[in-house]
């Protein structure tokens, strides 16, 4: 057996990996910030402390950065969780957060919000919306159907998520090529670029309550892995564990996507590099799944706004470099995703 | 702690697949059960664990019905330690064993030292203390069952019911496994195990029972089990029951063989 490394180790390793990356992130961009103003700026808030510092450097590090940031981590951690959830729910290491239609569903919600010209606010609502209710359709879908419950999900997840990826199709059809399009197709991929405090303040919620309750519940994971009738010789309640389960990783990936569009491969990647770093026993993949999802999407976004002159999509970056990485994990010696 | 199954009826939709079913599993007893692929016997386990539930008859673990046991409570009464399959995501043997504390542990905690404690025990139990460390997947297949049953023990339920648990093992684990299972009922578990094997069955088990279309066709000590007449009608195929060492042993030997 491939040791694993300690995964409290790895756990403290990778937060120490993300305080860093943190840092670094404020003082990356256009309007350069000094690491020695960055660390002022950021104490004035608790002491006083005599400006020496521009106001606009401040705006631009409470305004701009830091909910970006903020923004990034949580929604890295959020579809990283969301994936490393699924896995071990449905038994199948290829599972990611759009497994039930929860992506599908709040890309549904946003585009039709957008074609029906609301607020970006009620895009965002919208979307978070759309995302839950097709998952709820999925679980009533699979909880009704006889047979083995697990393959009903999956399946009744496809059929849902291409209705509603149709129904996006044909919005995007009858929208308005000039504006309304494009808007649709930009926030299809994905971007942190709009990242403001009021969007911060309506995806946190969401995302706290499902981080919360996965993480108390991550050790029954395992079980729940191992197969429906298994699990319920060993006493686990499967079914009412199940869609608990994916309603939280539903919240999470809804918050996300509704707040950042569609960004791929990170809820499917990074789970998979904690599996490596840590092993399958979700006492530590849970959190360092967590970790490593924001850490992996905060670089991510840091290439995204600094490597060309106009940003690009994030959603774009994460597939170019999350699918490349795991077809390096496929080849690798002894590489059993 | 005994098992009582009484009059069980199953269908699934209009094919009847159990037809009236009774027996007694008594504590300290090695129960096995016999009969073809497709004689209802992975059924009735099922209906035995718990997991089928719309059944007619009555199942009696400790006493208790066990329709009116939560999950949790009927996890305290009987394990069960599947047939040898791959889990989809690989785990530690000490973590594996560790997964049969889960009645034990409520659902937003993690086991403790206490339940961790618990699992040691019954990784000693089953003397596979040096394969703690190492990966579930990558066990071979004796190996593998052996942690499966160190996972009933770390249950600690008296009734543990195993499904072929000798089916895909090679020759020699057959037999280490087999004398595992004997020494528990020896401990005073109540085992119940269904396998393919007359010859082993006659070995190891205290009593046979034997399943053919859904319905007991014998129950009794091996000895009344094994002959060639049962073994026709059980399996449909002419065998020469032999017996050796002053019927210690029963070897079942195929009339159509090379050398009969």
């Amino acid at each position: 057996m491939k040791k694993h490394l300690s995964g409290a180790r790895v756990i403290l390793l990778l937060s120490f990996l993300l305080a860093a990356a943190i840092a670094v992130s404020f003082c990356i961009g256009r309007f350069s910030v000094g690491a020695k103003q960055l660390f002022y700026i950021l104490l004035s808030r608790i002491t006083y402390i005599k400006p020496f510092w521009s106001d606009t450097m401040e705006a631009v590090v409470f305004n701009i950065r830091l909910p970006r940031i903020l923004l990034a981590c949580l929604v890295g951690c959020s579809l990283s969780a969301a994936g490393a959830v699924y896995q071990g729910v449905f038994q199948n290491p290829m599972a990611s957060p759009d497994l039930l239609g929860a992506s599908s569903g709040a890309a549904f919600g946003a585009a039709l919000a957008i074609l029906l010209g609301a607020s970006s606010a009620m895009i965002t609502a919208s979307a978070f919306i759309s995302g839950i209710v097709s998952v709820v359709l999925v679980l009533l879908i699979g909880q009704r159907a006889p047979g083995k419950k697990v393959v009903n999900l999956i399946l009744a997840g496809i059929m849902i998520s291409s209705i509603t990826s149709a129904g996006t199709s044909f919005i995007k059809l009858v929208a308005d090529p000039a504006n309304q399009l494009p808007a649709i197709t930009y926030w299809l991929m994905g971007s942190l670029s709009g990242a403001k405090r009021s969007e911060l303040f309506f995806a946190a919620k969401p995302m706290a309550i499902g981080l919360i309750i996965l993480f108390a519940i991550r050790w029954r994971i395992n079980i729940l892995s191992l197969g429906d009738d298994e699990a319920r010789t060993m006493g686990v309640n499967v079914n009412l564990l199940r869609v608990i389960a994916a309603l939280c990783a539903t919240l999470l990936t809804a918050a996300s996507v509704s707040v950042s569009g569609m960004i791929g491969w990170v809820g499917l990647v990074t789970p998979h590099i904690c599996r490596r770093l840590v092993g399958n026993d979700y006492r530590h993949l849970m959190p360092a799944s967590m970790l490593g999802g924001a850490l992996f999407l905060l670089i991510v976004d840091n290439i995204s706004r600094s490597l060309l002159s106009t940003e690009i999509p994030i959603g774009i970056l994460t597939a170019f470099i999350g699918a490349p990485f795991f077809i390096y994990l496929i080849l690798r010696k002894g590489g059993r995703v | 702690m005994s098992l009582s199954v009484e009059n069980l009826r199953f269908a699934y939709g209009r094919q009847e697949v159990l037809k009236g079913i009774s027996f007694t599993a008594s504590e300290g007893e090695l129960l096995s059960v016999l009969g073809c692929n497709g004689a209802g016997k992975s059924t009735l386990f099922k209906c035995m664990l718990g997991l089928l539930s719309n059944y007619s008859g009555r199942i009696l673990a400790d006493g208790q019905d066990i329709k009116n046991l939560s999950l949790r409570t009927l996890a305290k009464k009987t394990a069960y330690i599947p047939q040898l399959h791959y889990p989809a995501f690989n785990y530690s043997v000490f973590d594996m064993v560790l997964m049969g504390t889960a009645h034990r542990v409520s659902p937003m905690r993690s086991p403790d030292a206490e339940e961790k404690s618990r699992a040691w025990c019954a990784i000693s139990q089953m003397g596979i203390e040096d394969l703690s460390e190492r990966s579930y997947n990558h066990l071979s297949g004796g190996e593998q069952q052996l942690v499966l049953i160190a996972r009933a023990l770390a249950q600690e339920t008296r009734i543990l019911i195993l499904d072929e648990p000798t089916a895909s093992l090679d020759f020699g684990n057959r037999i280490r496994v087999l004398a595992k299972i004997k020494e528990l009922a020896g401990k005073g578990y109540t085992v119940i195990q269904s396998t393919h094997d007359p010859e082993n069955a006659f070995m190891y088990s205290d009593r046979v029972i034997a399943l053919k279309d859904g319905r007991l066709i014998a129950d009794g000590p091996p000895a009344e089990i094994l002959t060639s007449e049962l073994m026709k009608e059980l399996y449909g195929v002419d065998v020469d029951v032999r017996s050796l060492e002053d019927d210690k042993i029963r070897v079942c030997i195929p009339i159509n063989g090379r050398y009969i």
